[in-house]
């Protein structure tokens, strides 16, 4: 009988997965996730991207606040200059997108130093109050730095063939934008293995023990801002090829309760965790909008109307009763299945 | 068996093929369907949405009354973009997976300019006209069409007026008050323009952001400055709040307004300030002459309490329906995608039952209905009237 997970050596022990099944179902999922476009249609596909977008976006948040401890509400104004760096490069300056869309991520990440080098100082709803004015800043420039912005106009975007692949096409940019996501899983999961990805955790868990134990603080903050922000920077880019045109209304501070809200829910921490909660956050607007349709004639007429604020409060009540009752979200849950399961009938 | 199975999968593939060439997407021997993006569930424009709503309602009862499209049954269907630009693009990509054949409104604001790469790529038929975006037609695009003067027209229109008829002998000096986007972009044009063509003394444009309630110091500055002529350049609920502080402080003051200064709750809102102000339209105002027929069919197409809530808006999309249906049943029972596009561009005029002037695009002008009139609205007692004729400004 299996009585629990018995790890005898350290490179077992930082292994993505010592177990084969669960190759084998991630496997599957990639699997079903390549042959999905041959069976949606644009909406379908649209919404699929989105959430490979958000899936991005959220693994770099979860790198700074779940992983390190800082807590960031900034996401949107990352979001945003990743999106108008990789937008004005390509429309004003004609740079060819396969250059315009890293540059998104390294002009964010240089940008993180604005609010990474405070944050040394800062902590707790100091830094997230430091991060949401920072958020601010980017978006009142871009709205008001009109010669350089487009300002209020927002930018179209016209050249959007990366390596000969026309990102217009849905299909094109569904695959594109999953094969970012696989690699920033990667790369992501592959930080944390090693002695960076330690010294974070580190961090988040007792910042004046890590330093005792050597860990320069400056330095692993700050990595983990530029760190993070080039993968939110990134996310950005890709936004910018999926609408084609992009103005300051996309960037609004939801975006970044929402970003926060994707990684509680899925688990703080848990890459696997930014990515289940950003397929839940985005889902959700829509299963409710439906369910609301399944309603009698009357009710679903009311309840439509408030679509807006019923979204808002489902998110405000998901995020009160994951931290209420399962702190580690998602994928807290699937752990505790897993547990139940494997230990069965032993398990408590 | 095998070759009997190849046949059959060749035959289907065939015929699939001959019926794809055949029907148009929307397009079916009963019906058509067109679609509509509104920002339903925005607190400040969802009140606005539904008067296009209503006004699509009415125009595909009338004309399904009469018949449909050449016995086609016109269905349409809504959706909401709760006005962010990133849920336009969603919604016009789930009504495109429905199969609608043509667009009768793209969201507002920078949600057209969204779905513009998208209704392009897909070629299908669209009439701009919940708020005007000139880049929607300019340089002209094949099957985007838009109805409505520019805010920078309406504007500039009730300006001239103001100056020519309402200044008593005073020296006009003029400030603005508005929105920090691309709404609030184009109503300072009319601002500038107003300043260049009258040579107009003026107080230094100031911004808000959407949504700001208290307007205490804009005004105050206004005053200090000695401004006479107000562009109040909000959308909603910013009107009345610049006009309440400008009341508390005594302010003898001409205000122009872009169009939503006519609907029915503005009007109750400034009623307490007494101010006489003023709106610009393209479309007959609700109670005149032009608006008679509408209204006659909205009494009997829509509910009461639908009724109740019409509002410019619904005149103006219901133009916009009558011209789609027009140009769509000009087409026969062979509609087309291609065929709507070149009925609009042909130079023919659409009459809209009074509503507007008849409506011609041609192929290289894509925007019609630019002519504008002046409304003067006595909040005191709710009455509005049309002080000009339609004029080209």
């Amino acid at each position: 009988m299996r009585t629990g997970n018995h790890i005898e050596s350290y490179p077992r022990h930082i292994a993505l997965s010592d177990n084969p099944v669960v190759w084998f179902w991630l496997v599957a999922l990639m699997a079903a996730m390549i042959v999905l476009p041959a069976f949606s249609g644009l909406f379908v596909l649209g919404l699929a991207i989105r959430i490979l977008i958000a899936a991005v976006g959220a693994i770099g948040l979860n790198l700074l606040t779940g992983s390190t401890g800082q807590i960031s509400l900034g996401q949107s104004g990352f979001l945003a200059a990743g999106c108008y760096t990789t937008g004005l490069l390509i429309t004003d300056y004609h740079w060819p997108p396969e250059l315009a869309l890293p540059m998104a991520g390294i002009v964010a990440a240089a940008l993180s130093f604005l609010v990474g080098i405070p944050s040394l100082r800062l902590k707790g709803l100091y830094l997230a109050i430091t991060t949401l004015a920072f958020s601010f800043i980017i978006t009142q420039f871009l709205l008001f730095a009109e010669p350089i912005t487009h300002g209020p106009y927002g930018v179209r975007i016209e050249d959007t063939v990366l390596f000969g692949f026309d990102l217009a096409d849905p299909t094109t940019m569904y695959y594109f934008c999953l094969g970012i996501l696989a690699l920033v899983t990667l790369g992501v999961l592959n930080i944390m293995r090693t002695r960076v990805g330690r010294a974070f955790n580190a961090i988040r868990d007792q910042d004046i023990a890590a330093r005792a134990m050597g860990i320069n603080l400056t330095t692993y903050k700050l990595t983990a801002f530029a760190a993070s922000s080039f993968i939110v920077g990134l996310a950005g880019g890709l936004m910018a090829f999926q609408f084609r045109f992009i103005n300051v209304d996309i960037f609004s501070v939801t975006l970044a309760i929402e970003a926060l809200a994707m990684i509680i829910v899925g688990g703080l921490g848990s890459v696997a965790g930014a990515i289940i909660g950003a397929v839940f956050i985005i889902l959700l607007p829509e299963v409710v909008g439906d369910a609301i349709g399944l309603l009698p004639a009357g009710i679903s007429d009311v309840l439509s109307r408030g679509a807006l604020e019923i979204k808002g409060l489902l998110i405000g009540l998901v995020i009160i009763l994951t931290l209420r009752l399962e702190p580690d979200g998602l994928m807290g849950v699937w752990r505790n299945m897993k547990r139940y399961w494997s230990r069965w009938p032993l398990s408590v | 068996m095998k070759m009997l199975f190849r046949k059959a999968l060749l035959a289907a593939g065939v015929s699939l093929l001959a019926t794809g060439a055949m029907a148009e997407q929307g397009v079916t021997d009963t019906e058509v369907v067109f679609g509509n993006i509104v920002p339903l569930t925005h607190p400040v424009t969802a009140s606005l949405a539904y008067q296009v709503i209503y006004g699509n309602t009415v125009a595909a009862a009338e004309w399904n009354e009469k018949g449909g499209i050449n016995g086609r049954k016109i269905v349409i269907k809504d959706e909401d973009d709760a006005y962010v630009p990133a849920n336009t693009v969603q919604a016009l990509q789930k009504l495109i997976d429905e199969g609608v054949f043509a667009m009768l409104t793209t969201g507002a604001g920078a949600g057209v300019a969204a779905t513009l790469p998208i209704l392009e790529e897909q070629a299908i038929p669209t009439m701009v006209n919940f708020s005007p975006y000139e880049p929607a037609v300019n340089p002209v695009k094949p099957y985007i069409f838009m109805i409505g003067a520019s805010y920078e027209d309406l504007l500039f229109g009730e300006i001239k007026y103001i100056i020519e008829n309402k200044m008593d002998g005073k020296t006009p000096k003029i400030g603005v008050i508005r929105q920090d986007d691309d709404f609030g972009k184009q109503v300072e044009a009319a601002f500038s323009r107003s300043i260049k063509d009258f040579d107009l003394d003026y107080a230094d444009p100031l911004t808000f952001k959407r949504g700001q309630k208290d307007f205490g110091a804009e005004i105050l500055k206004m005053r200090a400055a000695g401004v006479n002529i107000l562009i109040a350049g909000g959308v909603t609920s910013e009107i009345p709040a610049m006009a309440k502080e400008a009341a508390k402080f005594k302010m003898d003051l001409q205000i122009a307004t872009v169009p939503t200064g006519q609907l029915t709750p503005i009007v109750k809102l400034m009623q307490p300030t007494g101010f006489t102000y003023f709106s610009g339209d393209y479309v007959s105002p609700l109670g005149s002459k032009g608006a008679e027929h509408f209204e006659a069919m909205a009494k009997k197409h829509l509910t009461e309490e639908e009724f109740k809530g019409l509002s410019r808006y619904s005149l103006t999309a219901y133009a916009a329906s009558l011209i789609m249906f027009k140009a769509a049943e000009a087409c026969g029972k062979d509609l087309t995608r291609a065929c709507i596009s070149e009925k609009l561009a042909s130079g023919e005029k659409f009459e809209t039952n009074g509503i507007t002037q008849p409506i011609s695009f041609s192929s290289d002008k894509h925007i019609a209905a630019t002519e504008t009139l002046v409304v003067e609205i006595d909040s005191k007692t709710g009455a509005s009237k049309a002080v000009t004729e339609l004029m080209d400004f």
